[in-house]
């Protein structure tokens, strides 16, 4: 239920002061949130603030209600929670969330109100007044996105890559694609079935992040800039952007801005992120094939 | 007296391996209907991953003419899946396990079979749409959403919804479906359209019933009014959708 920049019949008062049909009045919220019931719920703490007269009388003689409706589209949950001004709690348990969670603020008529009026309203509207109907919205804060991947049982990190093989593709080439949680590295099933059979072989791990991973992260992340996209978004868009993201702020040791982010030299920080694989890729296959027993360098006595 | 099973998930790997070879699963299928023996060596592996959450174990009815059993399986795996956590039961990986060790044999008869239902109703994308109307998920969601505890026969949505798919589809369509003021009357309206006035639930009925039911939310926090005041204007809109077709 996100409002975004809709029209409304009548003033509505809004946090974002350029969608607000207020002068100076201001309704909004924070929230703090934490793990309890030895993390099978997440506490939000909400702090509620609002102070236009009109408004708060509404509310001190319940014919208006604070809430705030949290939804997570993944989960299909959905629902609203009347709050007090000041401090409040929600406690939901954590199995009702996957991905993206949004708060969202309301103040909203809980009767009929006529002649609902107040002195600040944006000046064009004079001297007029609103007839309200039950559960009209008349105030709103748009709030926050968070986001929550639980898995009680998954404390392993997870690739952000998957390699798999595709019966549908040129038996030459090596096809990338992304979704909202991975990077995909499609193969031609005889190649796959090379890599499955030799993957774990310790002296192949740099080969084959120089041939898959670093390629396929740079060329997701050019794709990501080709959408123009703030940071902060993309990283509650896409799980392996997260991931990079927070790889990123490990070796560089700051975030990454959406200026950084928009320069960002991709083939290279790619190899960052792999510590160099495809260096370390080179010197194995010359330690393998020229220095080692049975390389060029091995002469018969 | 069924055992307990341990829940699992078709690994990530696995899903999109099958996704993205949609035309090889669908030979698979009719080449071996009766069960999913093949993919242990299509993938090269083992598909799945257990998890510790348990269910009591259940087994479904066939039936090549799939009405005749469809309300009994949809209200097996409903009962014996609704304590499961939200998450799991929005994981598309989790729909895939009951897809192909449940209702592998069933989904071929459950709607249409033909290739490209491979990519749109067996390996479904994560989304609100897909899950509402995979073919495993939606035996499950058809009663999730229609189950009405206040009723006297708190199935009698379930079942007419499962009788009848154009509501259940049009609701799927639309974000607001998800909340019970809002789907229970709607299914109320639409069963009673049907019972009592002999409309046919076509998509231009049904959807225009939802159109309906969105406008409320455009100025009003949708959440906030009872079922008896979205079935009061939609029983308006039912009238008027009525003398239309006169």
């Amino acid at each position: 239920m996100r409002i975004g920049k809709r029209l409304f019949p009548y003033p509505i008062l809004n946090k974002d002061p350029f969608l607000s049909q207020y002068k100076k009045s201001t309704f909004y919220f924070d929230y703090q949130q934490e793990l309890v019931d030895q993390n099978n719920a997440i506490l939000f703490h909400i702090n509620t603030t609002l102070d236009n007269e009109t408004l708060l009388k509404l509310v001190e003689e319940r014919k208006a209600e604070i809430n705030i409706v949290i939804e997570c589209p993944e989960t299909m949950f959905r629902k609203k929670y009347p709050v007090n001004i000041g401090l409040s709690e929600i406690k939901i348990s954590i199995g009702n969330f996957s991905g993206k969670v949004y708060l969202l603020g309301f103040i909203i008529a809980k009767d009929n109100i006529s002649d609902f009026k107040s002195s600040d309203f944006l000046d064009f509207y004079g001297d007029i007044s609103f007839d309200i109907e039950k559960h009209d919205i008349i105030a709103t804060d748009m709030g926050f996105v968070t986001k929550v991947n639980f898995d009680p049982e998954d404390n392993a990190k997870k690739s952000i890559f998957l390699v798999i093989k595709n019966n549908n593709i040129d038996k030459k080439i090596m096809k990338i694609e992304y979704d909202s949680s991975k990077i995909i590295i499609n193969l031609p099933p005889e190649q796959w079935n090379a890599y499955n059979t030799t993957k774990n072989l310790s002296n192949l791990g740099s080969i084959y992040f120089s041939m898959f991973a670093i390629p396929a992260l740079s060329f997701s992340l050019n794709e990501l800039l080709k959408i123009k996209c703030g940071v902060d978004t993309l990283r509650l868009d896409y799980k392996w952007f997260d991931v990079f993201a927070k790889k990123y702020e490990e070796i560089e040791k700051h975030e990454l801005s959406d200026d950084e982010f928009a320069a960002l030299n991709t083939l290279e920080i790619s190899q960052k992120l792999f510590d160099g694989a495809v260096i370390d890729a080179i010197d194995e296959i010359f330690k393998t094939n020229i220095v080692l027993p049975g390389g060029l360098n091995d002469v018969e006595d | 007296m069924m055992s307990k099973i341990r829940i699992k998930l078709m690994k990530e790997e696995a899903y999109k391996t099958l996704q993205n070879n949609s035309k090889d699963v669908f030979k698979y299928i009719k080449k071996y209907p009766s069960k999913a023996v093949w993919l242990n060596e299509f993938l090269g592996y083992d598909p799945y991953i257990e998890k510790t959450y348990k269910i009591d174990d259940f087994e479904l009815k066939y039936n090549k003419n799939y009405n005749e059993v469809s309300w009994e399986n949809s209200y097996t795996i409903y009962s014996h899946l609704k304590e499961l956590p939200r998450y799991i039961l929005s994981n598309n990986l989790f729909w895939a396990w009951i897809l192909f060790e449940k209702f592998y044999k069933q989904a071929q008869v459950a709607i249409e079979f033909n290739p490209s239902v491979i990519s749109t109703r067996w390996l479904i994308r994560v989304s609100r749409r897909d899950l509402m109307l995979g073919v495993a998920s939606r035996q499950f969601f058809k009663i999730d959403v229609s189950f009405a505890e206040d009723e006297n026969d708190k199935y009698s949505y379930s079942k007419f919804i499962i009788d009848n798919h154009n509501p259940y589809k049009n609701i799927a369509m639309r974000n607001i479906g998800m909340l019970k003021n809002v789907a229970l009357p709607y299914f109320k309206i639409c069963k009673e359209a049907y019972e009592k006035y002999n409309v046919i639930l076509n998509d231009k009925f049904c959807s225009s019933l939802m159109k309906e039911a969105s406008k409320i939310g455009s100025v009003m926090l949708i959440e906030d009014l009872s079922e008896e005041e979205v079935y009061d204007i939609l029983s308006k809109k039912m009238i008027e959708l009525i003398k239309e077709t006169k």
